[in-house]
């Protein structure tokens, strides 16, 4: 049988190979190597993070990317691991390591674990892009475990993608209910899925440039939206986590991020009343009267404007004009745009203490 | 003054760059649509019914590749191409356990097609596209194009419980694949059929696509295919056993996988493996995971020799062992695990409609002379057909010897076959069979074409020439190259190998045939038997 | 520096995806502009109605001209429907709308400017609920009342007018012009005021009876009304929920990799046939079952529905229909699409083949009819493993 080896190779010299040769040199070509490189760049730092349930089976999988020589990994906290007794990290060149929770960032839900290794065994970390410089139409790989296809040293899926946008869906209404990272977002169309949260969002230059999210789903339209976060946002997590390992479980960010906690207690007093009519909400929330020296009184608001947004949200009816505007308290400012004959203006309202 | 004058050519610059970076995107897409345009006629519409899913035409005769799931065990495909017109075409062969079925177009002639690529060259990131007809969407059968990269390669996706529609190394690819797409190809950037997407991951939502298709690569069709073209249902081997990992820190690279069910009677327990034991090695490949073994034994035919190396816990240590067995069959069955009949002969009978029947209606006015003692016979006892295949250019040889050289610079070793040749091997193989029986001589109750079968990593075509006494088995090479591997016959009444030449090829009724047949013993040492033939005249 | 700019993208050794990336940031500068921002508010899903959908009623629209009672009673839905008051939009639609789970016009969309005066193409979609006030946010952050003028049925397609001048118009492609493969980019200015752009190519043309073109480019309501764009930022067109056999998208088909947009290679003449408040173009029907089997060129005639479009212009059974307006039939279904791209009401002029002469035969299409209309019946694809999160699997 192996005498027949150099009849292959005969035949491959002669007219196949022709014909290859022609067909390439005809057509596209057959990869991007960018997306080679940065795809050959980003793999080795892919973890394969499972939250292992007693002795028996995995019931949970994710995807996490390697973030520092150490063995700091980087992934999206969830039940799967909080509930771990253990949890497991298989990386690209099969080596399998359990790993510890180090630290949740509170305001990501991102967490850091790190690989339980030998003194001194390192690990490739991913180089971490600049993620100001994203923008709508650059190419991204989402890097990661949909629904566990990889198990031991197979590599991660790579899905390709464009970046949609760099905003902050949370403003949007009817955004899903677990949405609530406060600040821009990358969105991207590669597919987000089970098993790639966690995982990296890399630029063609290889580098990490968000950290995926869980799906989104607006409640709404049931339009799903692919989130990363920024890796700039993460950076002081990393930074703070590697200079002060021992500072406890949780990283509640810089104080700056505090003010935009939500506030608590009364809701504050604009003076409007809303229309209510229809039990099943489609009214529009035209405001029936203005309270005579109240906070919109004096902004200016007629019986008959039709409140169409109240800052950046649309008011899809006097329900949704009441749940938002029970929200703002005494001092604080909310500009409504609204409808008045076929004018449409803005007007700021600021809230008081209940008369 | 200086740097007003210097700021001008710069922006001037800046400008000439975004042209040029479009000039440049522009003459790439080019070449993208160019591909897509050249794919298009190679993709089918398949219907069944009110139902449909896809295909791609592989060969310039008109096989057409498409999903079991989709053809099931129908007989007959409407197929729909990019000229806008139905073509009526067969099912030969399906492979339940791989989600395959070979069709082919019945109208003989030459067909736009798409080449069987070499699935293991691909790598992530590289461009594919999908086509094919999701949601039946194309009124006028124009495929839907669908663009992605390769996510990853040599994926195992399990089937369902029976064992069937597995997907044991496919391709993943973001390449939008939706229901319908089912059978249809997925093209690398070369133009060559790289996978045949035939199932998705979904999330609760529906049946749509989320960025996770998976396609069965191309390199596990070609293992199948010379079964498929043979009409044959294609039977999986397996151990029936399962075996799971379980994570052993003491066990090298971490992972134990072992076997934690067994089912006897079957291959495995007989063999005296036990639930508990490790398996080591299979094909002298080390196992290190269950994707990574369900992957190597899910490409291997039943009946398949192997061998495997497991480990026994016993007296506070592993004890390796060897084991050399043969592969149970995977159990013909459908979806809901209904059994699978094997196909009624009118699987093939339909190819015969086409190319066999052409060949034996071609050779009715031999028939008739060979009573006239045209065809002659030497010697006795005919043992089956051998292993020179002579035609023009052509030798067939047995892998180590090699007796009859060709005329035409033929030598030693072994010899290209025309690939137009070769693709008329199996009209050739029908030649014979009637050039045999027409005779008169019952040696040779039947030569057919009955699929692939493996030698070493390579399938190659197989025909079985059957006489009264035994079963004869002949190798050939598979298509692609048009290389003849091997043609031995084995006789199981006289229990040796021989071989059987075919010399003298001509024409006659555009057909080539072997004007003289000669029979060997195996070493070619002792000619068996002569068949010379002098009536087939052109014409 | 022009040097090394040219010779960074050469064609020989470029990068091509360094390249797409410039030509799309360009694109993506050059469209933006047209791109608005369409928000409604009030009007009613028809999925929100109580009872029988068939005996649904939407309130009036538009809403404001109408006294509003200061006292805050109930009223609107509530309110019985003005007797004999037709309801704005088909009432064909509103069974399929109220079915569970199919919501419709919720939330902002996108529209693209087709002229400088002020007038938007966007998808019907967006007005199923019969809103009470329309709104266009332009780029520039502008926020204006629109109306909504008249809506093509068959392409998904709905006109707005707002009272603006100069405003940056959109490029628009012929299909003619278009080539399966090419680079689609779609464009959705849905979230939080800033377009949102996603990628993919031109999957196939003459889809949906001829009146769109398939893309994968992931398309939802995030960007239906929005544009998809080539490599210099033209329209190819609008992006619809059209689906599969008249069926109209629903979230099963969002980010599905299936997207349809309706080119709009005449703007002017868009325009002048939608610009009329309450015009709702239909579906065009011949009433001709073609022989879809036998090759073209043309379409041969194998039945005539009696008292159709066909009937009353004298088609024949046997007839060869060879061309539609000028524009060849190269077989049956180029004789669906030509149809189909046309509306209720166009006349057109066939060139037939009678017996060995060609003929002119001009008919004026009617509508579908109403029994018509669900007769097709939707091809199922084979379904495939059902492939569910697969299961941790343990075999051999």
């Amino acid at each position: 049988m192996r005498a027949l080896l150099p009849a292959f190779h005969r035949m491959a010299q002669g007219l196949p190979l022709l014909l290859l040769a022609a067909m390439t040199t005809a057509g596209p070509a057959v990869r991007s190597p960018r997306i080679d490189a940065a795809v050959t760049s980003v793999q080795p730092s892919v973890v394969k993070v499972f939250g292992v349930k007693g002795f028996t089976g995995v019931f949970g999988y994710m995807t996490g990317v390697i973030v520092h020589e150490s063995g700091l990994v980087i992934t999206r906290g969830s039940v799967t691991l909080d509930e771990a007794p253990q949890i497991k990290c298989h990386l690209n060149d099969g080596r399998r390591y359990l790993a510890e929770l180090v630290r949740y960032d509170k305001r990501s839900k991102m967490v850091l674990l790190r690989l339980m290794a030998d003194k001194g065994e390192t690990f490739p970390a991913a180089k971490l892009g600049d993620s100001d410089k994203v923008r709508p139409g650059q190419f991204v790989l989402l890097v990661g475990n949909a629904y566990r296809v990889a198990e031991g040293g197979e590599p991660c899926a790579v899905n390709l993608g464009v970046v949609s946008a760099v905003t902050k869906p949370s403003m949007r209404a009817g955004l899903a209910d677990d949405f609530d990272y406060p600040g821009e977002v990358i969105l991207h169309d590669a597919m987000n899925n089970p098993g790639v949260y966690g995982g990296p969002l890399v630029n063609l230059d290889g580098e990490v440039v968000g950290i995926s999210g869980t799906l989104v789903e607006s409640r709404e339209t049931n339009v799903q939206l692919h989130y990363a976060v920024p890796i700039d946002d993460l950076k002081p997590f990393l930074e703070d986590t590697i200079a002060r390992p021992d500072a406890g479980k949780v990283y509640s960010g810089s104080s700056e991020d505090a003010g935009e906690e939500e506030g608590s207690g009364e809701p504050g007093y604009h003076g409007i009343t809303i229309l209510k009519a229809g039990i099943n909400l489609a009214t529009p929330a035209y405001v029936d009267r203005v309270a005579p020296g109240s906070p919109a009184s004096r902004a200016g608001l007629l019986p008959d404007d039709l409140v169409l947004r109240i800052d950046r949200t649309a008011v899809k009816n006097w329900k949704t004009f009441e749940k938002m505007m029970a929200k703002y308290h005494a001092g604080e400012t909310a500009q409504l745009t609204i409808k008045r004959k076929d004018e449409v203006k803005v007007i700021a309202v600021k809230f008081e203490a209940k008369p | 003054m200086r740097r007003v004058l210097l700021l001008i050519p710069l922006l001037t610059a800046v400008a000439g760059a975004a042209d040029d970076a479009l000039a440049a995107a522009r003459a790439l897409e080019k070449e993208r649509i160019e591909l897509a345009s050249r794919l298009a006629p190679a993709v089918c519409a398949v219907f069944r019914g009110p139902g449909g899913g896809s295909g791609v035409v592989i060969t310039r005769d008109g096989l057409v590749l498409s999903n079991f799931h989709v053809t099931e065990l129908e007989n007959e495909m409407r197929i729909g191409l990019l000229d806008a017109r139905i073509h009526e075409a067969v099912v030969l062969g399906v492979d339940p356990s791989g989600d395959l079925s070979l069709l082919r177009l019945k109208e003989p002639r030459d067909w736009a097609f798409a080449p069987l690529g070499d699935s293991d060259a691909l790598r992530q990131g590289d461009w594919v596209y999908a086509m094919g007809n999701p949601f039946l969407l194309a009124t006028d059968f124009s495929p839907t194009i669908t663009l992605g990269v390769i996510s990853g390669i040599h994926r195992y996706q399990g089937g369902s419980i029976r064992g069937t529609l597995l997907y044991p190394d496919c391709i993943q690819t973001d390449a939008s694949i939706n229901p319908g797409n089912s059978g249809g190809p997925l093209f690398n950037f070369q133009g060559q059929v790289v996978g045949i997407n035939g199932r998705v991951s979904l999330r609760e939502r529906g049946r749509v696509n989320i960025g996770v298709g998976y396609a069965i690569s191309s390199n596990q069709i070609k293992r199948c295919l010379p079964d498929l073209r043979a009409g044959q249902i294609v039977e999986h081997g397996t151990l029936n056993a399962t075996v799971r990992s379980i994570d052993d820190p003491e066990w090298p690279g971490g992972v134990r996988v072992t076997f934690d069910k067994l089912l006897s009677p079957g291959c495995a327990y007989d063999a005296g493996i036990q639930i508990g034991d490790a398996l080591v090695e299979f094909m002298g490949e080390r196992i290190t995971g269950v994707n990574q073994f369900s992957r190597l034994i899910a490409v291997l035919p039943k009946g398949r020799r192997i061998s495997l190396r497991t480990a026994r816990f016993e007296d506070g240590r592993w004890g390796e062992r060897e084991h050399r067995l043969t592969l149970d069959g995977i159990p013909l069955v459908d979806e809901k695990g209904k059994e699978l009949k094997k196909p009624p002969r009118t699987y093939l009978d339909m190819e015969v409609d086409r190319t066999f029947a052409a060949a034996r209606a071609a050779l009715q006015p031999v028939a008739a002379e060979t009573r006239e003692g045209t065809l002659t016979v030497e010697g006795r006892d005919p043992v089956a057909l051998g292993e020179a295949y002579a035609a023009g250019r052509v030798t067939w040889t047995t892998g180590d010897r090699v007796r009859e050289a060709t005329a035409g610079g033929g030598r030693d070793g072994d010899e290209a076959i025309d690939p137009d040749l070769a693709k008329d091997m199996l009209e050739r193989v029908a030649a014979w069979n009637d050039l045999l029986s027409a005779d008169g001589r019952q040696h040779f109750a039947t030569v057919d074409f009955t699929g692939g079968a493996l030698v070493g990593h390579d399938t190659v075509d197989r025909i079985e020439a059957k006489t009264k006494e035994g079963v004869q088995r002949v190798y050939f090479v598979h298509l692609d190259t048009g290389l003849l591997r091997r043609l031995d016959i084995y006789s199981r009444n006289w229990a040796r190998w021989i071989s059987l030449v075919c010399e003298d090829w001509r024409e006659a009724n555009g057909l080539l045939r072997p004007y003289k047949v000669t029979v060997w013993d195996r070493d070619k040492e002792k000619l068996l038997q002569t068949i010379v033939y002098t009536g087939i005249r052109n014409g | 520096m022009i040097l090394a700019l040219l010779l960074l993208f050469a064609p020989e050794n470029v990068d091509e995806l360094a390249a797409l990336e410039a030509a799309v940031s360009n694109a993506l500068r050059a469209i933006d502009p047209s791109v608005v921002t369409i928000e409604t508010v009030g009007g009613v899903r028809p999925a929100d109605l109580p009872g029988d959908p068939d005996k649904m009623t939407l309130p009036e629209r538009p809403r404001e001209d109408k006294e509003k009672p200061k006292d805050g009673e109930p009223k609107d839905e509530e309110e019985p429907a003005p007797e004999g008051r037709t309801p704005r939009f088909g009432d064909e639609f509103k069974k399929m709308l109220a079915m569970p789970g199919f919501q419709k016009a919720e939330g902002p969309t996108t529209g693209v400017i087709l002229s400088a005066d002020g007038y938007i193409i966007t998808s019907a979609w967006n007005f199923e609920s019969n809103p009470t006030v329309v709104t266009v946010t332009t780029a520039d952050g502008k926020t204006t009342a629109a109306r909504l003028l008249g809506v093509d049925r068959a392409a998904g397609l709905a006109l707005l007018k707002v009272d603006r001048d100069g405003l940056p118009h959109a490029t628009f492609l012929d299909p003619k012009d278009v080539a399966v493969g090419a680079w689609a980019f779609a464009v959705g200015r849905a979230l939080d005021k800033r377009p949102d752009v996603k990628y993919g190519i031109i999957s196939a043309k003459n889809r949906i009876e001829g009146n769109a073109l398939q893309t994968d480019a992931a398309t939802s309501p995030s960007n239906y009304g929005g544009p998809l764009v080539d490599l210099e930022g033209r329209v190819y067109g609008i992006i619809v929920p059209l689906g599969a056999g008249g069926e109209d998208a629903n979230p099963n088909w969002y980010d599905s990799g299936i997207g349809f947009v309706a080119p709009i290679p005449d703007p002017q003449a868009l325009i002048r046939r939608l610009g009329k408040e309450g015009v709702e173009l239909q579906p065009a029907f011949l009433g001709v079952a073609t022989d879809q089997d036998r090759p073209g060129p043309g379409a041969v005639v194998t039945e005539i529905v009696p008292e159709t479009a066909a009937a009353k212009a004298g088609l024949e059974k046997g007839d060869v229909i060879l061309a539609v307006d000028g524009a060849t039939v190269p077989h049956a279904f180029g004789l669906r699409f030509e149809i189909g791209r046309r509306r209720a009401g166009d006349k057109v002029k066939l060139r037939v083949l009678r017996e060995g002469k060609e003929i002119e035969i001009e008919a004026e299409l009617d509508k579908r009819p109403q029994e018509q209309e669900p007769t097709e019946k939707i091809p199922v694809p084979l379904g495939g493993p059902d492939g569910k999160e697969p299961e941790p699997k343990d075999k051999g």
